[in-house]
């Protein structure tokens, strides 16, 4: 069966199918709290992909050069650093305690032969410069080659330190250190397209900040009211334009998507566009407030269209429209009936992201039992898929799954009560230019590629 | 009703282990959760005006004359929830229920400075007026006498002295006060039959507060705690019964049971949760 997507760079969308090609992460029954993988993030050559997990870890992949002997194989993806970026901390003011989750990772565009990225957890976002080096300067005047220092009584001539391979070796160093500019918890950093400023969202605020500058940031939204038991709605996710400076978005907890202009004023509480969608009477219920929370949005890479991930469904928004979606994807329809389940298992609250591939001729998000949805938005195709050690094997056709709704259950199709809630794929991604996805299942990361037939 | 009972009885425990979750409360769910809540008490407490019979028929908020939720709402009910918070009413909840405690665990955001560190410069510090020292008018006010008017009403903003400059109408105030907000409109339900009284006929009446201490009377000394300087000195501090003083007076205390249960009859220990969400 043919699987979603469009060409990598090209638009249109083949006949191909998606095969398992890596997995990271142990096997282990017992996943520890700090090993599950809360972010994922390409790079925008789609070389590196770096992950953040619950214990403050950020480690970066980076993709192998194709080999001539496997043409048919694209490169792999192998540990290229790891390094703490996070620490728990104690905020004593308030007596709260600051975790060391890594909420967001956003990469910052190549200059020169470094990598940089941004890392965020709840209230400090970091720069993080990460480095290779491959020679070592040896024959120093004042030390020894073992790093003691000689005595300079003994130094009777001077010699010129040469450069000699080595191996090689990647350093992580914070080059900056954003902190103490937000009272709730930050869920969004964002880089301009000007390469030059950034934004972060709490539940409250957006601030603007400068790469180069730590000590001071300017709000540019606060919507926290004057008296908070007014309070209706947070802030969910906010992100840049791809391609104007002065654009952001920022989405809500009812379900509402604001753009704003940097322009028009230097505080944009006002905003310049308001996208919402009428909300449909009849399915009025206790949870509707819950799902309609919007928990991530994100821009196309032409920047004509954005995406947003409610509990229950994908929206894709022209930014030329507001009253309405242009599309709608169901993701899990068949939960609707389970609300009130899901609400006292606490899995209503989970935050799905979504993605685009590199042409924005489809879309992914995740799901539960280790399932996650495409949708190829020229075809209105979707296919469910599944990330498990069973079906592992190197490149390995993954097989679409089927979740029976009601009545007879039809061979290799679950039911809804059989999914495994536990199972969730909240954070996905997909190569900015190929058709290669990564998708993070608690402890796991997948890696799946297409395969043309 | 039922679900609406469950719901509520779910929800105030995920409010309460909130508390206890690392990095502190998160406002996003607890926001949802007193949405939910609130709507399920609204839903709750409808279904139960509805279904019994007699004086409290007239009564949208479903209260008998006899009835120890009574003094705990507002005499003139009010279609805007808004309105009867603004005027101290313990019975319906507080989004901001679990800060509005003089409680370490649980801070309230606005009752301290928006930096974690003093010492480090605030990038926003010029923006926001709030301080620190001076204690949160609204923090003993929860505990106010629901009969006496709440001059909190005027109140309302964190520090009085120094309004926030950017407290104009922005997106969180999208909905004009006179319209109710949608959780508000209860889901469809089908009828029922009407359900037993599930509480006591003779419960207990609101304990009365402690007579104030007479004029001229000298201040009650108190040990070990800070007194605050007033510049002048007046009658003596009136002491101020606690939440849990008031609960305890009308009704016994149950005993604790596991997460999610609530030990005894399920109506009595339900109702004492809707009054417990009440007065927070």
């Amino acid at each position: 069966m043919a699987g979603v997507a469009g060409g990598g760079g090209g638009g249109g969308s083949n006949d191909f199918q998606w095969c398992f090609s890596q997995v990271k992460g142990a096997i282990d029954e017992d996943v520890a709290e700090a090993d599950i993988i809360s972010t994922v993030e390409f790079n925008y050559s789609g070389d590196l992909l770096a992950t953040g997990d619950k214990g403050g870890r950020v480690v970066i992949f980076q993709r192998e050069q194709e080999s001539k002997s496997r043409p048919h194989s694209r490169g792999e993806y192998n540990v290229y650093s790891t390094f703490q970026s996070h620490e728990p901390e104690f905020d004593y003011l308030k007596s709260l305690e600051i975790e060391e989750k890594i909420n967001k990772i956003r990469w910052l565009p190549q200059q020169n032969a470094a990598h940089f990225l941004l890392s965020t957890n709840d209230k400090t976002i970091k720069l993080w410069k990460i480095s290779e080096r491959d020679k070592r300067a040896e024959g120093y005047n004042l030390k020894d080659e073992d790093g003691r220092l000689r005595d300079p009584f003994r130094i009777t001539a001077l010699r010129v330190p040469i450069l000699k391979p080595m191996d090689l070796m990647v350093e992580a160093s914070p080059r900056r250190i954003f902190a103490n500019a937000h009272t709730y918890h930050i869920n969004s950093i964002s880089v301009n397209s000007d390469h030059e400023t950034y934004l972060s969202a709490d539940d409250l605020r957006i601030n603007l900040w400068h790469l180069e500058i730590t000590d001071r940031s300017f709000n540019i939204v606060d919507i926290k009211p004057a008296n908070m038991e007014e309070l209706t709605e947070v802030i969910t996710a906010a992100e840049f334009h791809p391609h104007h400076c002065n654009v952001f978005v920022y989405s809500s907890s009812k379900g509402t998507i604001r753009l704003c202009d940097m322009r028009s004023s230097a505080l944009c509480d006002r905003h310049s566009k308001f996208f919402e969608e009428p909300e449909d009477p009849s399915s009025r219920s206790f949870f509707s407030e819950i799902i309609s929370s919007i928990s991530d949005v994100k821009f196309s890479h032409s920047g004509r269209y954005m995406m947003t991930r409610d509990y229950l469904s994908v929206k894709v928004w022209d930014l030329n429209m507001e009253n309405r979606p242009v599309e709608t994807y169901q993701v899990h329809e068949y939960l609707r009936s389970k609300l009130c389940s899901l609400y006292e298992n606490d899995c209503i609250f989970d935050k799905f992201e979504c993605c685009w591939n590199g042409s924005d001729s489809a879309i992914m998000t995740g799901s539960y039992n280790n399932f996650f949805r495409m949708f190829d938005r020229s075809t209105r195709r979707d296919v469910t898929l599944e990330a498990s050690r069973e079906s592992s094997k190197p490149r390995a056709v993954l097989k679409p799954r089927k979740v029976c709704t009601g009545g007879k259950r039809k061979k290799d199709e679950i039911s809804v009560d059989s999914l495994d809630f536990n199972k969730k794929i909240l954070h996905t991604a997909w190569h900015p230019m190929e058709n290669i996805i990564a998708v993070a299942a608690t402890n796991n990361l997948y890696i799946f590629q297409d395969k043309i037939n | 009703m039922e679900e609406a009972q469950r719901l509520l009885t779910v929800s105030v425990w995920k409010l309460y282990r909130c508390r206890l979750q690392r990095g502190g409360l998160r406002l996003h769910r607890s926001l949802q959760l007193s949405l939910l809540v609130r709507a399920a008490r609204h839903s709750y407490l409808t279904a139960r005006a509805a279904a019994e019979p007699g004086p409290t028929a007239g009564n949208p908020l479903g209260m008998a004359p006899g009835d120890p939720h009574r003094g705990d709402l507002p005499r003139t009910p009010s279609p805007d929830p808004r309105s009867t918070r603004d005027r101290g009413d313990p019975a319906s909840p507080d989004p901001r229920s679990t800060r509005d405690r003089a409680d370490p665990a649980s801070p309230d955001p606005r009752s301290t400075r928006d930096r974690a560190d003093p010492a480090s410069p605030d990038p926003r510090s010029t923006r926001d007026g709030e301080d620190p020292a001076s204690p949160d008018p609204r923090s003993t006010r929860d505990r106010a006498d629901p009969a006496s008017p709440d001059p909190r009403s005027t109140r309302d903003r964190e520090d009085p002295a120094s309004p926030d400059p950017r407290s104009t109408q922005g997106p969180a105030n999208r909905d004009q006060p006179q319209d109710s907000p949608s959780w508000y409109r209860a889901p469809p339900s089908s009828p029922r039959p009407p359900p037993p009284p599930r509480d006591p006929p003779s419960a207990p009446s609101v304990a009365p507060p402690p007579e104030p201490a007479s004029p001229g009377a000298a201040p009650v000394a108190r040990v070990g705690r800070k007194r605050r300087s007033s510049g002048s000195t007046g009658p003596g501090p009136v002491p101020v019964p606690s939440k849990r003083a008031r609960l305890e007076a009308e009704e016994p205390p149950l005993a604790p049971g596991p997460p999610g249960r609530c030990s005894g009859p399920p109506a009595a220990a339900f109702a004492f949760l809707v009054r417990a969400v009440g007065a927070c």
